[in-house]
């Protein structure tokens, strides 16, 4: 960097460089661009409240990778763990209530945890492949299952269960009266951050606060008790943690069952509050796309939750309006656009071609074809996940010992 | 062929009633045991539980097997299944005594083609394809566009704001005969009406018929974005559309059955009508034909002429606009008034 | 070590996985309140007919080619999750442009097969450049472009654009390709075998000379065992990821081309997925070898076509799949079992040697 360039910096104030002014900017021009159009608002309440619903499950996912791969194993079978809870939540849940479904389907999730242990910890399999056996079991036992359990009852089917309650909504009171008008009043930039605070505040499923509640309990637990940092060192050094009496199996099998329960709850999600019964192949690789937020959290909880956000508005916004997914294309080319610039200035060229190219790319499409095909909106959240993947900086650091079944006859 | 029609002249009534069960056959039946001992319906990936054809065709075909007493076999397929499979799967049905075999979906055309021709003597079905033709092999197709303008007529003239919106299940030739069909009956009556499309998952993606939480942010995003009338042909998925309808205050048009039967009482009185498509008569009239001796190979066509697909009538919402439905149901028939089968 | 009881030990290992898949259909059967010593048999008796047998082997020919494809990655820890998308894109490009031309026979095959190679190669060659230049992880990378596979497929496969509706049809499909792009089929008494059996064996051949008989495959099969010797040594990881995710993907356009080629001559909405999930498990079950892939695609395919049986019989043909899964997992923890046992042999045999040594005048400890 040029010694102009860092003067400059040095003089500007340090909050307007940091994260939480680059996510203001970026709010505010894709709320100015979506009011500018004419198609609907990127940011609704109803929007935010499927939001939410849509992240939920691939937020719960990514924690439970958190807990196994911090303690050193990979967890490629969470998609498994998630289907189980899907079953189990549904099968209890219909027969017994929401409160039957929770304690079933995280039970099923955990127990599936504890197997992937009991294979890949205390056997030594290789821990993606004990993951992906999980998967292919889950799949098949669920159908199986179904072809017992539901087929023959009024509702249900080999690939559906009867319907499954749900659990009750709670709002912050005051937040309505006080912000509802704000949204109406389309103001611009203003209605839409009122209408973000709305679909955040009100009518959210008591599950939901749960799960958000999970991610500092995650943080803290790993972070601030005697228990994570063992845990979290068992996944560094094992045979360190070893040498001093810590046992690298009775915590990797703690994680496990824990990631399992997890991805259990996540499934219980699915099938009570996101939708109201269990449906075969209602996951849609949520447990991957979980996995893959840890990967881009830095196995860290808060970064995990930014990831499945990303994940689920994009979800939510192509579900409810096909059309705002263009409108999300030209705002991320004008941002592209905007740190191209920056970094021109900077003279930082190869930066600015790197994020210049992609926005004269977007912006051209929508210039040209204005709308974007529905077939393409299907792969909206997923492309998204890959930019942010592939544009974030990399500066990764897995846990050491992450993938390495720890075997006390080969170490000294 | 007699005794179709002659079922095909008592249905407009049972459908104008909102009744979607098979009438008993109005012919004498001729001397002669039956022909039939065993039935089979083969089902496509999603099988039967999704409220939708798959569950009508089988209550057609349950409905013939009690009536004469014979037994009846589903079949399930897989999703990297091969026309071989497939074949396989049928011939397997025909070598086991299965006389009366009914294909659901186009998928089973190649394979049934092929195994038509090995065993003459058994007697098949297609339901939706047209493009399987031997003497022992019955195609049937439903004019699910003809049904779909009159429910598109209806939410045409019911819509206050202008807007009307359809939610397709997956995107495939099959489900956008329904999209072709309601958009040309929505500006048929209210040319400067919008209708809005969306698809709940492209192919090989099957989810679409079985993802009611998915029909529901899909339906509640048209809902907030001012449509008031959603046309729900998305299998089980239009649980989540009906939700939505009742969650929001608005309306909601089902698919396939009668759904205002079908939903809980808290979300039927948002059902303005369902686009009904009488599998159940397709497949009755195959296997009562392959009893009766009457069986004749080639393509049947259900649609409004015969009662095989038509519009529900149960709440009473659309009473006021019966007649003018009724009148543009006839046109069709007459062939005043073409509708579009793609859009 | 004693050859012998090595290979004897190697094979133990799947008879135990077996023996327990076995125990589980009995236990599975009985649970679904279905006769399993019958079932079994009337399984056992129709998959064992000539005619099935035939069709078994077709079944494996593309379980086969994914198995390989998968194989090639797991060499070096890198899961292409992502067969799936790239042989369907790898399809449905070779269909198009099959279709689309008319030239004598043997080049019509060579250049559909090409655009197969190619398009696979290049869809996966994406995942493998996000991985080296970006850190991207493959499982993930592969994942999302799966979905981005079917979304491009979608739009192409329609009759605005590169497809074609036929009347009274509900199905889409491309053009169908002319006689000269069509592979015939081996006959034999008992009915024809897919023409790309051949292509299988190629490909198995090619695989296991690739690996075993040049630089490049001891440099993977280095890398994969000690990546930190393989680095030392000057071989380059990031080069290494990017041709084996490369070469993993062009093995896995080839795998729809036995039924477009042999069986169905276009690409529709009905074309099989699911492929590339079921590559993984073989590759799996194969050990990542060549032979051990071809009778894990073998016995899958065996699996699969007798559980049609099971569907007359009334049982859910879901059986099956926990089969299979069982198979897998049991596999795995087998082969670990005996790993351990050898691995204590062989420490047992060191330290004989060493006690029965002469002592070396000088020798540091």
């Amino acid at each position: 960097m040029t010694a102009a360039v860092m003067r400059a910096a040095a003089s500007r104030p340090r909050w307007l460089a940091g994260p939480i002014a680059r996510v203001a900017v970026g709010f505010a021009v894709l709320s100015l661009l979506s009011g500018a159009f004419d198609a609907p608002d990127l940011f609704s309440r109803g929007g935010i409240a499927a939001t939410l619903r849509f992240t939920a499950p691939i937020l719960l996912a990514g924690l439970g990778a958190v807990w196994a791969e911090r303690s050193g194993v990979i967890n490629i079978g969470l998609e498994g763990m998630m289907i189980v809870g899907t079953w189990f939540g549904a099968w209890a849940g219909y027969q017994w209530g929401v409160g039957a479904a929770l304690v079933a389907g995280v039970a099923a999730g955990t127990a599936f945890g504890l197997v992937h242990a009991l294979l890949s910890v205390t056997f030594g399999v290789d821990q993606a492949i004990s993951g992906l056996s999980l998967n292919l079991l889950a799949a098949g036992l669920t159908r199986f299952l179904s072809s017992i359990a539901f087929v023959g009852i009024p509702g249900g089917s080999i690939t559906t269960s009867p319907p499954v309650p749900d659990f009750p909504t709670i709002s912050l009171p005051g937040v309505d009266w006080l912000l509802a008008p704000v949204d109406r009043a389309n103001v611009p930039i203003l209605s839409d951050a009122a209408a973000v605070v709305l679909g955040l505040l009100t009518d959210v499923s008591v599950l939901t606060v749960a799960v958000v509640a999970l991610v500092p309990i995650t943080w803290w637990v790993l972070w601030r008790t005697r228990l994570g940092l063992r845990i979290r060192a068992v996944g560094e050094r094992p045979e360190a943690a070893d040498s001093l009496g810590v046992r690298p199996w009775h915590y990797r099998f703690l994680a496990l069952g824990v990631s399992g329960g997890l991805a259990g709850l996540g499934g219980v999600y699915l099938v009570t509050v996101a939708s109201s019964l269990y449906r075969e192949g209602q996951t849609a690789g949520r447990g991957f796309i979980g996995l893959a937020t840890v990967i881009f959290g830095n196995w860290n909880p808060w970064s995990v939750t930014l990831g499945s956000l990303v994940f689920g508005f994009t979800d939510a916004l192509r579900t409810r309006q096909e059309l705002t997914v263009g409108v999300l294309l030209v705002g991320l080319g004008v941002l592209c656009a905007l740190v191209a610039v920056r970094r021109g200035l900077g003279r930082n060229w190869r930066g600015s071609l790197l994020y210049g190219v992609p926005a004269a790319a977007m912006l051209a499409w929508f210039w040209f074809v204005r709308v974007v095909p529905s077939e393409f909106v299907s792969f909206a959240p997923h492309l998204t996940t890959l930019l942010v993947l592939a544009f974030a900086r990399q500066r990764l650091r897995p846990p050491a010992a992450l993938g390495e079944p720890f075997r006390r006859e080969d170490t000294g | 062929m007699a005794l179709v029609l002659a079922i095909g002249l008592t249905i407009p009534l049972a459908a104008c009633v909102g009744l979607p069960t098979a009438p008993s056959p109005a012919a004498p039946s001729p001397a002669g045991p039956p022909q039939v001992h065993k039935i089979a319906i083969a089902y496509d990936i999603s099988g039967r539980g999704d409220g939708g054809f798959n569950d009508l065709a089988y209550n057609g075909a349950k409905q013939a097997a009690d009536a004469l007493g014979v037994e009846l076999k589903e079949v399930t397929a897989k999703l990297d299944d091969t026309d071989d499979d497939r074949a396989e799967r049928l011939r397997l049905l025909a070598s086991a005594g299965y006389d009366a075999i009914i294909g659901v979906g186009f998928t089973y055309a190649g394979p049934m083609q092929t195994v038509a021709a090995e065993f003459p003597n058994t007697r098949f079905a297609i339901v939706d394809d047209a493009t399987v033709s031997a003497p022992n092999v019955v195609d049937i197709l439903f004019a699910e566009h003809e049904g779909s303008f009159l429910v598109g007529a209806a939410a045409g003239l019911k819509t206050t704001t202008g807007k009307v919106g359809f939610i397709g299940a997956v995107q495939i030739p099959l489900i956008q005969k329904f999209e072709a069909g309601f958009t040309a009956g929505v500006r048929y009556v209210n040319p400067t009406a919008v209708v809005e499309v969306t698809y709940l998952s492209q192919p090989p993606d099957y989810s679409g018929f079985g993802d009611p939480p998915h029909g529901k942010e899909a339906a509640l995003g048209m809902y907030e974005n001012g449509v008031d009338i959603i046309f729900a042909a998305a299998g089980g998925s239009g649980a989540g559309v009906h939700e939505a309808a009742a969650q929001t205050g608005h309306w909601s048009i089902g698919v396939d059955a009668d759904e205002y039967k079908l939903e809980p009482a808290a979300v039927r009185g948002h059902i303005l009508t369902s686009m009904l498509k009488n599998s159940n008569v397709g497949t009755f009239a195959f296997v009562m034909s392959a009893a009766q001796f009457s069986f004749k190979g080639g393509i049947q066509t259900f649609g409004l002429a015969n009662g095989g697909v038509g519009y529900a009538t149960s709440g009473g919402f659309i009473d006021d606009i019966r007649a003018r439905l009724d009148a543009y149901a006839a046109d069709i028939v007459a062939g005043k008034i073409v509708v579009p089968q793609a859009p | 070590m004693n050859r012998l009881r090595g290979a004897g030990l190697l094979l133990i290992a799947p008879a135990i996985a077996l023996a327990l898949a076995l125990v589980v259909a009995v236990l599975v059967l009985a649970l679904a309140g279905a006769n399993p010593t019958a079932i079994l048999a009337d399984a056992l008796a129709y998959g064992l007919r000539p005619t099935t047998l035939i069709a078994v082997v077709n079944k494996a020919i593309p379980y086969y080619l994914a198995g390989i494809a998968a194989a090639i990655g797991f060499h070096l820890r890198l899961f292409n999750i992502g067969i799936d998308g790239q042989y369907r894109l790898a399809a449905f490009a070779a269909a198009v442009v099959g279709a689309a031309v008319a030239i004598p026979a043997p080049l019509h095959i060579a250049l559909v097969v090409t655009v197969a190679l190619v398009v696979g190669w290049g869809w996966a060659a994406i995942a493998g450049l996000l991985y080296v230049r970006r850190g991207v992880n493959v499982v993930i990378s592969t994942i999302m472009l799966n979905a981005i596979a079917t979304g491009i497929i979608a739009y192409l496969l329609s009759p605005q654009r590169l497809a074609q509706q036929a009347a009274g049809s509900n199905n889409i499909t491309t053009a169908t390709i002319p006689e000269s792009g069509w592979i015939p089929g081996l006959p034999t008494p008992a009915g024809a075998v897919n023409g790309l059996f051949v292509l299988a064996i190629l490909v198995g051949a090619a695989y296991w000379l690739v690996l075993n008989r040049t630089t490049i495959g001891f440099e993977v099969r280095a890398m994969g065992l000690s990546g930190r010797a393989a680095t030392v040594a000057g071989i380059r990881a990031t080069r290494l990821a990017l041709l084996t995710m490369a070469a993993s993907g062009a093995v896995a356009g080839l795998v729809g081309l036995p039924q477009l080629l042999g069986a169905s001559h276009r690409f529709g909405l009905d074309f099989p997925a699911g492929l590339g999930f079921t590559g993984l498990s073989v590759a799996i079950l194969g050990r990542n070898h060549p032979i051990g892939v071809a009778i894990g695609a073998f016995v899958w395919a065996f699996l699969e076509r007798s559980a049609q049986v099971l569907d007359l019989a009334g049982v859910s043909k879901e059986v099956v799949t926990i089969l299979q899964a069982v198979i897998v997992l049991s596999i795995v923890v087998a082969y670990e079992a005996v790993r351990r046992v050898r691995a204590r042999q062989e420490r047992r045999y060191v330290a004989q040697a060493v006690e029965t040594s002469p002592v070396i005048e000088g020798a540091s400890a």
